[in-house]
């Protein structure tokens, strides 16, 4: 803020935030080092080469962004959030199904994954949102949810029309082959989450929320509702919004993904959208409901909506090794694969639990893992440190930011970075359950990492505004 | 949105926030502290346990010699199918793969699955999916392509197409195990036992190890699953090598050798009991599941010495349970991964290979036995009984239908006839009766009785064979002529109680303490035995024993232990068929000395009359003289007895099985059904001068002892003297005399002895031309309790006949 740009380059010239840019140049390094040791024994050990190429053009993209003014990316953010959206949709139609989830889109040469987009999108429309929606003394829960809102009814009667289509979809495979014993109910339940679209899991749950009477009141409630609303909308003057909210805004993409299936990469956009809310400020009483109103939900889920199945994933969480053969193999091996390294590591390419392939999934989800085996206590808290380094940087320059825009744009991505780190080595030393959230800037993957790094151009961008206008 | 140059939101609020998220951090690092530094080791630890896979290196067992060192066990290579379950074929998920693109739900595809598997045995070809879409059909083409699913064929060419599978090629484990069973020849229902057996052993972490399926397959199967496996036709299935035991000469000394079979369920239950109590030593061998354990013979009974200890190779194997090889594992384990397996002890036995196979060729009954035993030293130089079984088929895959024929044969094959089964000796016994006489001085040499043709005791009588009676007879002419009457009275004049304390002497009603295993005691019946028996005693029971007939029993072990006691000048010697126990650098850890029991007690003179006695029983006349005569296939035998004038010291003794009533007498043997002919007992041992060896052949329903017996002792005799004298350990024994027949006892002949026997081989009814067993008029109480009667205190014996 003090530093003056320097006066010829006439406010073009940007004052990079240097030890922002060396910390987030160290993580991915750390990453390929990784990532030789971890593919040196697999089908294609050269992937840290590709690594380091995405990183290197991650960089390029950002160095661009960077340099971006935040106006052109205020602009950017619906078109984007609309496009990541239709994308989404697609993705559930057309999608290659790679271990039971469709989260790949097929774009020729190479495939995409939109769900990362929309970290990005979400980010930027939620940053785009609050910057120009202030509330003093901080957001209540209402100004949030508008329930009277029109899209509210309209969702319900969303949700009641997939629950029906998810039943009829039951009843279309439970009788397709003949000669076969006729499927019970719950073999129909089996069916539909078979299904390659929609999302199985998802609309097994809703086919799940039987009773028949449910479908009709939900209804009528819908019918009641939307006639209130609209009686609402049409005494004030029609606007965006008296029919979304910016609970809507959010909540459109986290379902999207959710019923990919992709419970991790659903809450990271939770959880961006959530950091950045909080960032600009709740009212503490409001805050307070919505913790309680979590909770609840989380309750009820645990007790009426999730299946056997799906509770026993997280009791096996709870306790990874009580099943070690079956569903808490790969927690219990990450576990042992950490713990095993003790202080100082077994050495660089030396993990036994990673070269001898006990870890699964050791170049993406599980690099940690391979990290903490192979360095040791040491190496997986300088990691730590480095990725505490990197957001802390990242929200120093959200703190310095001048506009509210460009702010929680920085907070954004800052918070996806955590996140992403938070639950990955929470998940890889079991203190969270798996989901499949990648260690930002480190696992191999190039959506991921290209999304990681234009999230750090976003910051920088910041930082950089704040120095030019310094 | 803000123009100005101050930051949109205060510096306090950034702090808080990196306050917070840096907290949870902590959280992680914490956790990271307990799982690294605090439980390190732990996990340390479990890692290890993921990679080191301990595999066992089979150890050798003990091979078994012969008395001259030739090899009658070894081990030979061999090849074991082994089977783990984890790399089997999945059906159901092979099939989930190929048919994704149908949407069908899991138990669509169990069913479909199921419909599969059980067709695998007809190998009819399945449709799956029929009326597919040319998109759905291409999707599942391209999938069948991708997985490289065998036997599954899409007609793309066809519209509507169909999905076929065949069954027997498509990976399923009912498709493994039917193409191996195929490979091996093995029937549906064995192979249906093994495969539940490995599946059953394989449960739980198992599933990762390789289990014992199908054990020694040979090598020209081994060779077409290699071929198989190389195939990829057969995931989860390998071929170990390993070791299987080999009986050198097939059944040869079965009974005496024993065999291999795998260790029960109840065994190893008592194991672990043990081991949970800390009852078992540290050298006791340790069994696993599957593991080979002796069984009867020395096997059996030299169990923890032929054992030797297993060694532990310990490998590096990946996830998926693959051995990474030598540089990972020297690499993770460094040098010391290897413990070798200490091979088991070898044992040289007392046996004679040559002596043992003349033994077996020579005999000619059903059933019955032959041993042969050196009189000076108690070790057994043969013993074989019948009928018998190879040792190399009894135990393994292939050996139901061996074993079931073997359980079911009346003639008991597994029973080893020496030394667990005891008969009634008959006159063989009258030596040992006449021992009692002597050592209570009831007699003397020149004592006599008078034998009228009967033995009359009370309101019954016995009758001696000679219904003429032979006279005036003393010891040697009365066991000469196995005058029954000399015995009958001679018995009733010891009573029960000084005949069994004599014959006990001998070792009857006790066992020999022989080093294998089953032997049977026999029963030498004494006053306190009737007692116990019948509640009464009567005086009628002991003069049935003193012939050898009656209640006594024993083991033809027992008669061999007891005719080398006469043999040798009254030692009583415990049998031994082990002589050495050697281990795998030929050092002698155990070496058996020869042990005397007990010693009878009589002068030399008294052993030389009985030696004198009995010295004539293949003297004409005597009861086994058709041995110098025969022309059949001991011919050349008898030729050779004639040329070396090697003379024979023993005895006959038939034993009757079941009462003859008056009817039957004088019946010829081969008019008399299997079962009820009478048993032939020979007992002989040579030279007369310096004996050497002792001989007991026991020919079950054999007929005439002198006949059936007789010629299999001789023949055994004469390969010790022909082929095993002077070799080996027996190099050393002195030259044999020179020829030296007996003046022929003419007086002693006098038409005592019919006459009838010399036109053996056919043997005849025991009636009218043995002077073995009872007077045939006098029905004997049979041997089994079943038929002995109530008590009846103060009664004649019996079943005697009475005679008014």
């Amino acid at each position: 803020m003090t530093t003056s740009s320097t006066p010829h380059s006439a406010g073009l010239a940007v004052r990079w935030p240097w030890g922002l840019i060396v910390v987030a140049a160290l993580i991915p390094l750390v990453g390929v080092v990784n990532l030789y040791s971890a593919a040196q024994n697999f089908i294609d050990p050269t992937i840290w080469m590709k690594q380091l190429l995405w990183a290197a053009g991650g960089a390029a993209l950002a160095a661009a962004v960077a340099r971006v003014k935040p106006s052109t990316l205020e602009t950017v953010a619906w078109p984007l959030y609309v496009v990541t959206c239709v994308l989404l949709v697609l993705v559930l139609i057309v999608g290659t199904p790679i271990k039971g989830a469709q989260r790949w889109l097929d774009l020729g040469p190479f495939n995409m994954q939109p769900s990362e987009v929309a970290k990005i999108a979400i980010m930027l429309v939620v940053a785009r949102l609050f910057a120009r929606f202030e509330m003093s003394g901080g957001y209540t829960l209402l100004a949030l949810a508008r329930p009277l809102n029109i899209s509210r009814p309209l969702g319900l009667v969303a949700l009641v029309a997939l629950r029906s289509y998810a039943q009829r979809r039951q009843v279309v495979v439970g009788f397709r082959k003949n000669g076969l014993d006729p499927p019970s109910v719950l073999d129909a339940l089996d069916a539909a989450r078979a299904l390659p679209s929609p999302p199985r899991e998802v609309t097994a749950a809703l086919a799940d929320l039987d009773p028949t009477w449910l479908a009709p009141v939900l209804l009528v409630v819908a019918a009641a509702w939307l006639v209130i609303a609209l009686v609402v909308a049409s005494r004030r003057r029609f606007e965006a919004r008296s029919i979304i909210a910016p609970v809507d805004v959010i909540l459109v993409p986290f379902v999207l993904v959710l019923i990919e299936p992709d419970l991790g990469t659903a809450s990271i956009v939770l959880a961006i959208a959530a950091s950045q809310i909080l960032f600009a400020g709740m009212r503490w009483r409001d805050l307070f409901v919505s913790a309680l109103v979590g909770v609840g939900v989380a309750y009820f889920a645990w007790n009426n909506l999730l299946h056997d199945y799906q509770r026993k994933r997280v009791e096996t969480f709870l306790d990874p090794e009580s099943d070690i053969q079956g569903s808490g193999y790969h927690a219990a091996q990450s576990i042992i694969a950490v713990g095993s390294g003790q202080i100082t590591g077994k050495g660089w390419g030396e993990g036994t639990q990673t070269q001898l392939s006990f870890l699964p999934e050791n170049h993406t989800d599980f690099a940690f893992s391979v990290l903490g085996e192979e360095w040791g206590f040491v190496g997986a808290v300088v990691l730590i440190v480095l990725f505490f380094a990197l957001v802390a940087l990242m929200l120093r320059a959200a703190g310095r930011a001048t506009d509210r825009f460009s702010a929680l744009l920085a907070v954004g991505a800052s918070a996806m970075l955590f996140w992403h780190a938070f639950i990955n080595v929470g998940m890889v030393i079991g203190v969270l359950p798996v989901v499949g959230v990648t260690l930002p800037l480190v696992s191999y993957g190039g959506s991921s990492m290209i999304t990681k790094v234009i999230a750090i151009g976003f910051a920088v961008n910041a930082a950089a505004q704040a120095r030019r206008a310094g | 949105m803000k123009s100005s140059l101050e930051p949109a939101f205060s510096a306090r609020r950034v702090q808080i926030f990196t306050a917070l998220l840096g907290s949870l951090f902590v959280v992680l690092i914490m956790r990271l502290y307990v799982l690294q530094v605090v439980r390190g080791d732990e996990y340390q630890q479990k890692s290890q346990d993921n990679f080191v896979q301990e595999r066992r290196v089979a150890h050798a067992r003990g091979l078994i010699f012969d008395q001259a060192g030739r090899v009658l066990v070894d081990n030979r290579p061999s090849h074991d199918v082994t089977v783990t379950v984890a790399f089997l074929p999945d059906s159901a998920r092979t099939l989930g793969q190929l048919l994704a693109p149908l949407g069908l739900s899991r138990p669509e595809l169990l069913a479909i699955d199921r419909e599969v598997l059980a067709l695998v045995e007809t190998d009819e070809i399945v449709v799956v999916a029929d009326d597919l879409g040319p998109e759905d059909c291409a999707s599942v083409e391209e999938r069948r392509a991708r997985f490289d699913i065998r036997g599954a064929d899409v007609e793309t060419e066809a519209t509507p197409c169909r999905v076929l599978l065949r069954p027997r090629e498509f990976p399923s484990r009912s498709s493994v195990f039917r193409r191996l069973r195929d490979l091996v020849g093995l029937p549906p229902a064995d192979m249906k036992v093994r495969v539940d057996t490995a599946l059953q052993r394989a449960s739980g972490l198992g599933k990762f190890k390789p289990t014992a399926l199908l054990e020694d397959v040979g090598y020209v199967v081994y060779a077409r699953i290699e071929q198989a496996i190389a195939l990829g036709e057969l995931p989860g299935v390998d071929v170990v090598h390993t070791q299987t035991r080999r009986y050198r000469n097939d059944g040869r000394a079965a009974h005496l050798l024993g065999y291999l079979n795998e260790i029960s369920p109840d065994e190893l239950r008592k194991q672990e009991d043990s081991l949970a109590a800390g009852t078992l030593s540290d050298d006791t061998p340790r069994y696993a599941l599957g593991d080979l354990i002796g069984r009867r013979g020395v096997e059996g009974s030299y169990e923890r010495m032929l054992r030797g200890k297993d060694g532990i190779d310990r490998v590096v194997v990946d996830a998926k349970g693959r051995d990474k090889g030598g540089s990972w594992a020297g690499q993770l384990l460094g040098d010391a991964r290897l413990t070798p397996p200490v091979p088991g002890h070898s044992l040289v036995l007392a046996l004679d290979d040559d002596l043992q196979a003349t033994a077996e060729d020579a005999f000619g009954g059903v059933a019955g036995s032959v041993i042969a035993m050196e009189v000076d030293t108690g070790y057994v130089l043969a013993l074989a009984s019948f009928p018998t079984f190879d040792p190399n088929v009894v135990a393994g895959p292939w050996a139901r239908e061996i074993k079931r024929a073997l359980d079911v044969d009346k003639n008991r094959p597994w029973t080893n006839k020496a030394v667990q089964e005891h008969y009634a000796p008959g006159s063989t016994f009258k030596a040992i009766t006449a021992a009692a006489g002597l050592r209570e001085r009831e007699i003397t040499e020149t004592s006599s009785r008078a034998c009228p043709g009967y033995f009359r005791l009370g309101r019954n009588t016995w009758r001696c064979f000679n219904r003429e009676g032979h006279g005036a007879i003393a010891l040697v002419k009365a066991l000469q002529y196995s005058c029954d009457s000399y015995f009958y009275s001679l018995g009733y004049d010891l009573g029960p109680d000084r005949l069994s304390s004599t014959a006990r002497l001998f070792s009857f009603g006790s066992r020999t303490g022989i080093d294998i295993g089953g032997e049977s005691p026999g029963i030498m019946p004494d006053r306190a035995y009737y007692l116990r028996r019948f509640g009464a005693y009567t005086p009628g029971l002991v003069v049935n024993n003193a012939i050898g007939q009656g209640d006594v029993t024993v083991t033809p072990l027992q008669l061999a232990v007891a005719y080398a006691a006469i043999a040798n000048g009254g030692k009583v010697m415990k049998p031994q068929v082990v002589r050495q126990v050697v281990d795998a650098q030929g050092n002698v850890v155990l070496d058996h000395a020869p042990v005397q029991v007990a010693d009878l007690g009589l002068p030399a003179h008294d052993l030389a009359l009985l030696k004198e006695a009995l010295a004539h029983v293949t003297e004409p006349g005597g009861t086994a003289s058709s041995l110098l005569r025969r022309n059949d296939r001991y011919a050349d035998m008898s030729a050779w007895l004639r040329e070396s004038g090697l003379n024979i010291v023993g005895k006959t003794g038939t034993a009757q099985v079941v009462q003859l009533s008056k009817k039957v007498k004088h019946v010829r043997a081969e008019d008399v059904a299997y079962e009820q002919r009478d048993h032939a007992w020979f007992v002989g041992f040579a030279p007369e001068d310096v004996p050497e060896i002792v001989v007991v052949t026991m020919t079950e329903h054999g007929g005439f002892g002198g006949s059936t017996s007789g010629p299999v002792t001789a023949e055994v005799l004469r390969t010790w003297f022909t082929k095993v004298r002077g070799h080996g350990r027996y190099t050393e024994l002195p030259p044999l005399e020179p020829a030296r027949r007996r003046p022929a006892a003419s007086a002693v002949v006098a038409g005592a002895r019919g006459t009838t026997e010399e036109s053996a081989p056919a043997p005849h009814g025991p009636e009218h031309d043995d002077g073995d067993g009872a007077e045939p008029d006098v029905t004997l109480p049979p041997d089994g309790p079943s038929a002995a009667p109530p008590a009846t205190p103060a009664g004649a014996p019996t079943p005697a006949e009475v005679v008014p």
